[in-house]
């Protein structure tokens, strides 16, 4: 055992640390599984049932091979392109048939694919992955060290532009990935980042590895990637059809489906109808809102996990009337959160406490490290008048996206006894992100943003909470969505200390640091944590419940 | 008769040049760029630049203009930067399969109408004109994705007669019925109401018609004076009905493609429209522009056909 498992066993056998929390950390530090299973051991249980656990219906018995898995997802719209895409519709057409370094389970527990293991240096700045051999690309070409490499260079390429570059940001840079020998690579990154492997896995989308000698946008052509299956037919607003790769590396048993189809719709409603009728089996991405009728379906499951899915009720630090934390505190103590989480999901969220540290991440502060805030009238009218205010006229900006115009109306309903005036500005989704210099949700002095689920608390924090995300004027600084302008030093300096942290309780302690200021500052309000939610009709089985904009489709079967 | 057909032709020219300038302009006022659609949000501002120069879009609008309806005349529509495919066969395709619907659609519809439009005529202020007006009413009410999620929820999901989602059917007449019934039923419910009214109004009219009281007081059986005299001048004002809905079950399906993922045009150009993909979405609105002219151009004939007045006229 080294230094960090024999702290983790530590920590296990303290019972500091859950089961779950402890797979988390262990298979992002690299754990090896002799040190894992002991360390489970002393918190009694086996590694054995460590997977992120199948759909479908529960009782699977014996795996039927062959048949055709058709998935229902909203259209991308576009031609998909692994370097530069950012919508579900592409990241799951993408990843039926190509493959990452490692991947996430259902309970962000890191798996290992094309790496097979993967370990800090002395320091969390270096990292090293052994790479998996005998791989082949479905050309038939052997997979090496030197594609690993070239896919890394090209997504941290400021000049190819790949979304991946903000999740890199201050962490690796271009050049810094070095091939030490034919079955190992070494990530030199700009600082100590405790959660690497987050980074690239498919939490980091982009990350896909792709042959050394990839032309960008040529991804759908077909035959591209390690993956389980090989992309046959694409059409952008149509759908995508693919059939089993016989050269998996996880062959010859998986993929157990002969063949996959992606469908592709415009809006939930169809999607809904289609896997009701039967024209999908699994619909990946289930919305709460507008999927009410699939939750009675008796031939249909619908999975439920947690997840750090959320939206930021933002307001600029930096413009009246919100300058005086006195004022933004007055608006987080005036919502029910409970009422909002049954009202806006039926009730399949987790409550959120103004701090970004969601209750999914091994080491987030409990509700008795952080109280929990809860809806105080008086008190809010109270921090109204500390801030010399009785009133406060102000525009909710917003998207029309998903649940949010109706959380929107709650703010405007549930704030009006403290004294807020609300008025609603519900924009279509396309304006409200806008382009160039004209971007309403990172400049509007109040609004409400959704944020799709990260791998750890640092991918959310570090491109939208630290001094060097606020956004410059013009917003040239691309991928600075700190929305609320909110700026605070030292919980800077404790988020990254955090993020170079590995010993446990060092992380846990700051990250209570680091939650506490932000709950007293409340740059935003986060009101709640949204579970994600899979259906499957009840023959489907094997397939991951989450997380939900992935997809992983090698071991799901048909009965 | 000739003159009367090129002063037609020379019209819809006309209008085409005006809407294919107009629909080039209205792009122009989509929110959003091509370059930064493509290249998504985390693209710095200098590759979308690079991008747009490299696509055109930054040049001045009317030089773009000339570039793209000489192109366009020529055959060449270039290649969409959005879905990286040909724009030619893409939008044919699409439109070859939104005919396919709308010709089904009206195939089944304008004899079912006008039967029906006639009948209740017929019957004025009886208990089947009553009846017929009022149903071609309701129906013209309900929206379409009311209709549309009706029959889904009733004929694919629960009795699992149909599919919940149509595509474009090979040519055997059942595959044709199996999966364009429910998609032509809210159409139906929006063209039953427009086409039996007109035909109900028209024949009404012409039954109190001199010509028509002639007929019947010179001794001619009914179905003489309605097949002979009544219709002939009664179906006028429906024929232009007709005609202009054929644009609108050919372009303006958006609702029902997107609730039956029926890859029609009308899809397409929303898609379009949405991510400024321009090299598609200009010629597949011309398209809908020219079924449009080509739908009218064969109204005024057959309108000229049957009544000598019209092209007496002009």
């Amino acid at each position: 055992m080294n230094d960090y498992e024999y702290h983790l066993y530590e920590e296990a056998k303290s019972g500091r640390m859950s089961r779950q929390q402890l797979l988390v950390r262990a298979t992002m530090m690299g754990v090896s599984l002799p040190a894992l299973t002991a360390i489970l051991a002393a918190c009694g249980s086996s590694s054995s049932s460590s997977s992120g656990g199948g759909g479908g219906s529960s009782s699977a018995g014996a795996v039927k091979r062959g048949g055709t898995g058709v998935f229902g997802i909203t259209s991308p719209a576009q031609d998909v392109d692994p370097i530069t895409m950012f919508n579900t519709g592409s990241i799951m057409t993408t990843q039926l048939a190509a493959d990452y370094l490692v991947f996430p389970d259902a309970n962000y527990v890191m798996q290992p694919r094309l790496a097979t293991k993967w370990q800090p240096g002395a320091k969390p700045d270096e990292w090293t992955f052994t790479i998996r051999q005998g791989v082949l690309w479905q050309d038939g070409s052997p997979f090496t060290v030197d594609d690993v490499v070239a896919s890394f260079d090209r997504i941290t390429d400021p000049k190819v532009g790949s979304a991946a570059l903000s999740a890199f940001a201050g962490v690796l840079s271009n050049g810094n990935i070095e091939k030490v020998d034919d079955q190992t690579v070494m990530f030199h990154l700009d600082r100590p980042y405790g959660d690497f492997p987050t980074l690239v896995s498919s939490f980091n989308y982009n990350s896909v590895i792709l042959p050394k000698d990839y032309k960008e946008g040529t991804f759908t052509k077909g035959g591209i990637g390690t993956g389980p299956f090989i992309l046959k037919t694409f059409s952008a607003d149509q759908g995508a059809s693919y059939v089993k790769n016989p050269k998996y590396w996880g062959g010859p048993t998986l993929p157990y489906l002969d063949a996959v189809q992606i469908k592709y719709f415009a809006d939930t409603p169809p999607i809904v109808l289609a896997i009701q009728g039967g024209s999908i089996d699994v619909f990946p991405q289930v919305p709460y809102q507008g999927s009410q009728a699939l939750f009675s379906d008796a031939n249909i499951h619908v999975s439920e996990t947690p997840s750090s899915e959320y939206r930021t009720l933002q307001m600029r630090v930096d413009q009246d009337p919100w300058k005086q934390k006195e004022v933004r505190q007055a608006l987080a103590y005036s919502l029910d959160r409970p009422g909002l989480v049954q009202g806006l999901l039926g009730g399949k969220a987790e409550l959120g406490n103004d701090h970004a540290f969601a209750p999914i991440y091994p080491g987030s502060p409990t509700s008795a490290e952080v109280p929990q805030r809860a809806q105080d009238i008086a008190k809010a009218k109270q921090l109204l008048q500390t801030a010399g205010m009785t009133s406060v006229n102000v525009t909710l900006t917003t998207e029309q996206f998903l649940e949010i115009p109706q959380y929107a109306q709650y703010v405007k309903q549930m704030a009006a006894p403290a004294g807020f005036n609300i008025t609603l500005d519900v924009q279509p989704q396309t304006k409200f992100y806008g382009t160039g210099a004209n971007q309403p949700w990172l400049q509007a002095n109040f609004g409400i943003t959704d944020w799709g689920a990260r791998g750890v608390a640092g991918q959310t924090i570090d491109p939208a909470y630290l001094c060097s995300s606020v956004p410059k004027p013009d917003l040239s600084n691309a991928g600075a969505w700190n929305s609320a302008h909110w700026c605070d030093p030292q919980f800077d300096t404790l988020v990254k200390q955090f993020e170079g942290e590995a010993d446990e309780q060092k992380r846990k302690t700051l990250a209570v640091q680091a939650a506490t200021i932000q709950n007293e500052e409340v740059p935003d309000v986060i009101a709640y944590w949204i579970n994600e939610l899979r259906a499957t009709r009840t023959n489907v089985h094997g397939l991951a419940v989450g997380p939900t904009f992935h997809l992983d489709a090698r071991e799901m079967w048909k009965a | 008769m000739g003159r009367y057909i090129l002063k037609r032709l020379g019209l819809s020219l006309i209008t085409l040049v005006i809407v294919s300038f107009t629909v080039f302009a209205a792009a122009e006022v989509l929110p959003g760029d091509v370059a930064r659609t493509v290249l998504g949000p985390y693209a710095s501002q200098q590759q979308v630049d690079q991008l747009n120069h490299k696509l055109g879009t930054d040049q001045p609008l009317v030089k773009r203009y000339l570039t793209w309806a000489g192109d366009f005349i020529k055959g060449d529509w270039g290649t969409s930067p959005i879905l990286n495919v040909p724009v030619r066969p893409l939008v044919l395709d699409r439109l070859k399969n939104s005919l396919i619907l709308a010709g089904f659609a009206l195939l089944l519809i304008v004899p079912i109408s006008v039967l029906l439009g006639v009948l209740a005529a017929l019957n004025y202020g009886g208990a089947a004109d009553r009846i017929i007006t009022i149903t071609g009413l309701s129906f013209v009410a309900l929206p379409e994705f009311v209709v549309g999620t009706f029959v889904i929820v009733i004929f694919a999901v629960h009795l699992g007669w149909f599919p919940v989602s149509s595509s474009v059917p090979d040519a055997n007449p059942v595959d044709i019925f199996q999966q364009l019934l429910l998609p032509s039923i809210p159409l139906m419910f929006v063209l039953f109401g427009y086409i039996s009214r007109m035909a109900r109004v028209g024949t009404v009219e012409s039954l109190r018609s001199n010509y028509t009281r002639t007929a019947v007081l010179k001794g001619l059986p009914q179905r003489q004076v309605v097949g002979r005299h009544v219709l002939r001048n009664s179906l006028l004002p429906t024929i232009t009905v007709v005609s202009v809905q054929v644009g609108y079950l050919v372009g303006g399906l958006v609702v029902v493609e997107t609730l039956f993922s029926y890859p029609g045009i009308g899809q397409l150009i929303l898609n379009a429209a949405v991510s400024h993909d321009l090299p598609v979405l200009e010629p597949a609105v011309l398209m809908i522009a020219i079924i449009y002219l080509v739908a009218n151009f064969i109204a005024d004939v057959l309108v000229a056909v049957l009544n000598p007045r019209v092209r007496l006229a002009t």
